[in-house]
């Protein structure tokens, strides 16, 4: 710091005056606000236009230190944003070690006529910690350097600057002389008139009661499905930045002392959107059991507790994900055209990014991609991403900016085409899938792989159609055994004389029945003969039983009408029977088994 | 006819689909109650070693040399893991990848065990279908699929060799009898693969390699040897041999490893007895040799004339004595050569269940290395441990090729459980494959005496019908028998019988007797209806508690990952101890990349996985004198314990403390095993000086000094005191040994704390590089300190 300090001396000693001394700066007042984890200077300037043309482009400068750590630069005119860029080459005449912009107006600055401008920047990481390791309990000092005058090619005619700091503590600053310290800022009233390029450095050493929460790298992946959900997944490094802890952490004095858990903290909230639903954190080692979400009609508020209070130096990373629905993140244009707009950055509170790199996932076929970004200094590339059933990647937006504070967290627009067919591609695919497989498995089935179709191969396709048309004996045996257990039950009902003298008329029904089976089940024999003549033995002996069997119930039948004819009870005369009923039965039953055995092989 | 198609193919595969489903769900319970997370400690170091595995590939994990643990030794990890678990998760990660699916490795590792416990029951319905018919084979699936036993190691997240291997042992059984029923030699192949499976799967592998040598063995003995039984043991053994050969990991230990040949000579007297005692695979090779024997002789049986087959018998007698006698002098010699005979200390524990806690403490300090308590049976198998014996009997009834194989799991099963905890896994399916067939043989004898009574009250229903049994008909539901005559019993109604008993006297004795006892002689005699009704409905409420029970068990005993804790809060809900995974991740995020850590050999896998540092020691306990010195360290005073650990370039030390919460598996707890480790190894270490007062363990007023200045004691209660007297408002009161502790002022001299997690479970303590100079007083220097910063 110190040799930049000597360099800007030396080189405002060699300023010739004013090359751009086009604008005279009548009034400059600075006010540099630390109070928060990084500096905001807002330079409120009265500048009026000497030259002699009307003047558009004004040029405002900071140390290299300062510039190269600038989040947001605006410059507004009534509280209205101009075009600012950076400046490749410093004016001429300007000290080393000085980075400048430039601003454009919107309208041009007459001659001779005064505009108020304000100078706004925001600048991360320029605390320096001094001393740079601290114990537990202790107090955290940071140093603070900037230029002490308004750093401007412009001859500047009155000027203040006031430093406000987050607390009252403050170990010293310098230059002394000019400048007051009351309460928690420190002001230099009447700087008086300098020429351009004045240089002094600016230096305070104060105590700084919050912690530094620095998002190392932050990887936003922003996935849209077209089926009606937008997956967000943010992958973070945080570290304290501050003073590095040093010696021991003593857990007691963390959670029971007053002073044990400065400049540490245990947690960051985020502003989710509202529609925000299924979310989840964890890292690399699964769930971190600890947050907390409330949901309200404007936004989803979590509260992330990391895994263990950072303390200063000590960093940590996890990973965030929700999920938000299509409904007011994609927007129907004309032609075709769709319209994803997302916040680009963090939704952190109070934490700034050091690297942020989004990823705008896209859905396969999405075409005709171009972005609409909030700043100038993003940079885009492009990648492909294979996920679920993905077959030539979905095409990625990679957006990356370095030095992102929350105040940037803007939304940018994708624009792209994606047509119905394309969204319905997976679903065909899967469903042509699934096709073709049962359609490869019924072919297979009706396909023949025998290599040698010899006589034993012969045998096996007869014998196979063969018990084809047994199977389909069965259906007869299955009837023929009905009729039978008909006959039985006939026999058990016959109670009196009347029912007696009917029993015969019955059964000759019953077997008028069995008689076009019979046939049928003979042209079925015949057939199953010329396949396999040893089947049809089986199966035709398996007929015969039923003959058998008809023919003993048919006589159980002619006993219980004998008997009842005879005046027997009918209880007695079933009791009589019974012994025969039952083999009967016994026998219909395995005569059943027998056949269904057989339609078995 | 339509009750033929009860148990039809779609049935069957409906049920089987949904036995499945339910096996894969019961084990959700930990990702639907914690999160989808890898749990306790061996599962860690299969999954770090799967991340490596799909990130450089198969090749590079077998030639992996691990230099983050066992520091400074390292660990080959390719030649000491059985890899079957980690391939089957790497192919399953590939296959999932290769459609795009992009399912993270640990999502995976999480759900391996309850696919493969899918699969299992899938196995479990072949093997049992198999050796009895597929109404057992269904029960035997539907038991194992929710056995607590199981359920213990194969939970969501528990992903450990055993998730697999159970898989592979009930697979290589199932094939094995597939391939002796069919005698195909498709199905030896597939029995093959299967054992191949089992061997890259887990090291239960030499259970396989008994047990089938036994069943042959039994049935060389009981005269069922077929063709059949050699087609499908030859190749297992001499094909399988040479493949597990293959596997880095048994290497030549297949048959080289002298416990064998200890295992064969004790085999020659009493082979088969010896064959169940005998750990590896010189069983098999003899029972190999006797197959080949018994066969033999049958063929020259039939070959030669009785008398000629006599002579030569004689003569191949005499020669093999002779032979056998100079073979066993040999192999005295070779196993003479080595102090412990050639057995490993696992193997004699499985022999000698009291030799571990005599002789290895590493072994008997593992709680799963416990012989198991009689609860924990109850616990773990339920109902299915009263059935299984029951199964047995069934078994023995119907004795064949599969149920002898049954029979003969079973009861070997039994007797490893006894030994190990462990090995009740091993028990889990033999015994639900048994109580399979038990309740399949009950629930058949009940329907079907169940449905005989229907029969015959439908038939009285119908001769009521007719108007004239009226009297009959009121008692037609209760008493079954309603259409035969009084005094007809039962048993009359056998079908085979079918002539009426009236004859003789002998005849009517065995009737009364019939009448009494009939049911338990005979399968096809059915039981009274009422009684076979109260049996089928015990028998459903039996089951139906197995599967409360086995649900209930699942979700509260067997889901807890333990590196979460929960604990109820008033309201209902939870409150999450993440205590350990606090700790893991500070020391990712905040030491060098390769600081070396220290810690109970407990925490070194979860170390290596979580925190991604090196470790002195791990859970894979092969250096016993590593493990010792690092008791060591913990058992001795601050300022030796700090050279030993500076010795070993160790930078950061961290104890488990459970007293803020009462979390009691702590290191405190565990400190007498440390002791005993260390003191194994370094005999000035010695377990009485840490026993306070009344010869007990503790850590109050009466510990012994010792105790109160080893670092373990420092390191748990540093600081400890004040905290406890905030939290419990009673100095030093320590929640687990619910007592003060007995000194409260503990500072360090050589270690200095860096981290405590938020309920004090994990403590992490730097190794200072030169002791602390006024360690007495670090509160006043800090004070000043802090004033001078005010200044």
């Amino acid at each position: 710091m110190s040799r930049l300090c000597t360099v800007l001396v030396l080189a405002a000693c060699l300023v010739a005056s004013a090359a751009a001394a086009d604008f005279v700066v009548e009034n400059a007042s600075r006010r540099i606000n630390l109070k928060n984890t990084w500096a905001k200077a807002i330079d409120t300037l009265k500048a009026k236009n000497t030259g002699d043309s009307d003047l558009s482009n004004f040029v405002v400068c900071y140390p290299e230190s300062i510039a190269s750590r600038i989040a947001v630069l605006k410059v507004l005119i009534k509280k209205e944003k101009q075009e600012v860029a950076p400046l490749q080459q410093a004016p001429q005449g300007a000290p080393a070690g000085v980075s400048c912009y430039q601003a454009t107006f919107k309208s041009a600055v007459k001659k001779g006529a005064t505009v108020d401008l304000d100078v706004v920047a925001t600048v991360t990481g320029v605390f320096k910690p001094n001393p740079a390791k601290i114990a537990q309990g202790e107090k955290q000092y940071v140093e603070y350097y900037d230029n002490l005058y308004l750093l401007s090619p412009y001859e500047v005619t009155e000027q203040s600057s006031t430093v406000l700091l987050p607390t009252s503590d403050v170990r010293s600053f310098s230059p002394q002389d000019g400048g007051s310290k009351s309460g928690s800022k420190v002001s230099y009233a009447a700087l008086g008139k300098q020429g351009p390029w004045a240089v002094q450095q600016l230096k305070v050493h104060f105590h700084h009661d919050k912690p530094f929460k620095r998002v190392n790298s932050l990887v936003r992946e922003i996935e849209v499905s077209h089926w009606g959900n937008i997956y967000v997944e943010e992958t973070y490094e945080i570290q304290n930045a501050g003073s590095q802890h040093t010696g021991k952490f003593s857990r007691l004095t963390y959670a029971h002392s007053p002073d044990g858990k400065t400049n540490s903290f245990p947690d960051v909230k985020a502003h989710l959107p509202a529609a925000a639903h299924s979310l989840y954190y964890k890292d690399i080692i699964g769930n971190i059991s600890s947050s907390d979400t409330t949901h309200t009609s404007r936004e989803t508020l979590i509260e992330v507790r990391l895994r263990y209070p950072l303390m200063g130096g000590w960093k940590t990373d996890f990973t965030l994900g929700y999920s938000v629905p299509l409904e007011g993140f994609l927007y129907r244009r004309p032609k075709g055209k769709l319209r994803l707009l997302m916040d680009l950055s963090t939704s952190f509170d109070d934490v700034w990014v050091e690297q942020l790199t989004t990823r705008v996932v896209l859905p396969e076929g999405a075409k005709h991609i171009k972005a609409t970004l909030p700043f100038a200094d993003i940079q885009q590339s492009w990648d492909k991403k294979f996920t679920y059933l993905d077959t030539a990647g979905r095409p990625v937006l990679v957006l990356s900016k370095s030095n992102v504070v929350p105040e940037q967290n803007k939304p940018f627009a994708v624009d792209y085409s994606f047509t119905f067919t394309g969204m319905m591609r997976e679903p065909l695919l899967l469903i042509s899938v699934f096709a073709a497989f049962f359609a490869a498995v019924a072919l297979y089935n009706r396909l023949d792989f025998t290599i040698t179709r010899d006589e034993k191969w012969q045998e096996g396709q007869a014998h196979d159609k063969a018990l084809g048309l047994i199977q389909s004996l069965t259906e007869y045996w299955d009837r023929e055994a009905d009729v039978l257990d008909r006959l039985v039950r006939l026999a058990h009902s016959i109670s009196n004389r009347p029912s007696a003298d009917a029993a015969p008329a019955s059964r000759q029904a019953l077997e008028a029945e069995l008689r076009p089976l019979d046939e049928q089940s003979k042209a079925l024999l015949s057939q199953v003969e010329a396949l396999s003549p040893k089947l049809a033995a089986a199966a035709r002996n398996h007929g015969d039983k039923s003959k058998m069997l008809l023919g003993r119930a048919a006589k159980l039948l002619s006993d219980k009408s004998d008997l009842i004819k005879k005046d027997v009870a009918a209880h007695e005369a079933s009791a009589k029977l019974a012994g025969a009923t039952r083999q009967l039965e016994e026998a219909i039953r395995e005569w059943v088994d027998e056949g269904a055995k057989l339609a078995q092989g | 006819m339509a009750a033929l198609n009860a148990w039809g193919w779609s049935t069957r595969s409906l049920l089987l689909l949904l036995i499945a489903t339910m096996s894969f769900s019961i084990r959700l319970f930990s990702v639907v109650k914690y999160e989808s997370v890898i749990h306790e400690f061996d599962p860690y170091f299969n999954y770090r070693v799967t991340q490596f595995l799909t990130k450089n590939g198969f090749y590079n994990m077998w030639d992996w040399f691990d230099d983050r643990t066992w520091y400074p030794l390292g660990r080959v990890i390719g030649g000491t893991v059985y890899p079957g678990l980690i391939y089957t998760a790497g192919l399953m990660y590939q296959l999932l990848h290769f459609f795009n699916i992009p399912v993270h490795v640990q999502e995976v590792c999480v759900f391996t065990a309850p696919l493969f416990s899918a699969f299992c029951s899938l196995a479990a319905y072949g093997l049992v279908s198999e050796c009895w018919d597929t109404g057992a084979g269904l029960a035997a699936a539907a038991l194992i699929g929710m056995v607590p036993s199981y359920i213990s190691r194969s939970v969501a997240g528990s992903y450990d060799n055993e998730g697999v291997a159970i898989f592979a042992l009930v697979f290589t059984f199932y094939t094995f009898i597939k391939t002796v029923n069919s005698g195909s030699l498709r199905w030896g192949t597939i029995n093959l693969l299967a054992y191949f499976y089992m061997v890259l799967s887990w090291g239960g592998y030499s259970f396989v390699i008994n047990l089938i040598p036994i069943y042959c063995l039994a049935c060389v003995v009981t005269g069922r040897l077929t063709a059949r039984h050699y087609l499908a043991f030859a190749p297992l053994v001499f094909v399988g041999t040479l493949l597990a050969a293959s596997i880095p990991v048994v290497g030549f230990n297949a048959v080289m490893m002298s416990e064998h040949f200890a295992s064969f000579l004790a085999s020659i007297p009493v082979v088969g007895f010896n064959a169940v005692m005998m750990s590896e695979h010189f069983a098999s090779f003899l029972v190999a040799a006797v197959m080949h024997a018994a066969l033999a002789v049958r063929w020259v049986k039939a070959l030669l004339p009785p008398r000629q087959f006599e002579y030569a018998t004689r003569l191949v007698l005499l020669g093999g004595a002779c032979g056998l006698a100079g073979l066993v002098l040999m192999m005295l010699g070779y196993v003479l050569r080595s102090p412990t005979f050639g057995w490993t200390g696992r193997s004699l524990t499985l022999l000698d269940p009291t030799y571990a806690s005599r002789f290895v403490p590493i072994i008997a300090s593992v709680s799963e290395h416990q012989p198991p308590s009689w609860p924990s049976y109850i616990t773990d198998l339920h109902f299915a441990a009263l059935l299984a014996p029951a199964g047995i009997m069934a078994a023995f009834r119907k004795l064949d090729n599969g149920s002898l194989f049954l029979v003969l799991y079973g009861i070997t099963a039994v007797y490893f459980s006894g030994v190990m905890v462990r090995l009740m896994l091993v028990l889990a399916p033999a015994v639900c494959c048994l109580s399979g067939v038990a309740i399949s043989d009950i629930l058949t004898t009940l329907t079907s005496s169940l449905k005989a009574g229907y029969v015959s009250f439908q038939k009285s229903q119908r001769t009521s019908a007719t108007g004239e049994a009226s009297e009959d008909g009121g008692a037609s539901t209760s008493d079954e028998p309603a259409t035969p005559t009084p005094s007809k019993t039962p048993s009359g109604r056998k079908s085979k019988s079918g002539k009426p008993a009236s004859s003789s006297d002998d005849k009517s004795s065995r009737t009364i007797y019939n009448s009494l006892f009939g049911w338990l002689s005979s399968e096809s005699n059915p039981l009274p209806a009422p009684v076979a009704a109260l049996g089928l409905l015990l028998m459903l409420g039996l089951m139906a508690l197995y599967t409360i029970h086995c649900v209930g068990v699942s979700a509260d005993m067997y889901s807890a990952p333990s590196i979460v804790l929960q604990s109820h809060r008033q309201d209902g809900s939870f409150y999450v101890f993440d205590d350990f995974r606090e700790a893991y991740a500070w020391l990712r995020h905040n030491t060098h990349p390769e600081t070396k850590v220290a810690s109970w050999w407990d925490y070194g896998y979860q170390t290596t996985a979580m925190a991604n540092r090196t470790v002195i020691v791990d859970n894979n306990t092969w250096n016993t004198s590593h493990i010792a010195t690092v008791g060591r360290a913990m058992s001795s005073p601050e300022a030796k314990a700090w050279r030993i650990y500076r010795s070993l370039d160790v930078e950061y030390v961290f104890v488990v403390f459970g007293g803020m919460i009462g979390y009691s598996s702590d290191d405190i707890n565990k400190f007498l095993w440390m002791v005993r480790i260390g003191g194994g190894v370094y005999p000035e270490i010695k377990e009485q000086d840490y026993i306070g007062e009344g010869g007990q363990y503790r850590i109050d007023s009466g510990a012994s000094p010792t105790m109160l200045k080893s670092l373990m004691y420092k390191l748990s209660y540093h600081d400890f005191a004040p905290a406890a007297q905030r939290q419990f408002g009673m100095n030093g009161y320590d929640r687990v040994r619910n007592t003060q502790i007995g000194k409260t002022e503990v500072p360090l001299k050589y270690f200095e704390e860096v981290f405590t997690s938020e309920h004090w479970m994990m403590r992490i303590y730097r190794v200072r590089d030169q002791p602390n100079r006024d360690a007495a007083k670090p509160a006043s220097r800090g004070g000043a300190k802090r004033k001078a910063a005010r200044a």
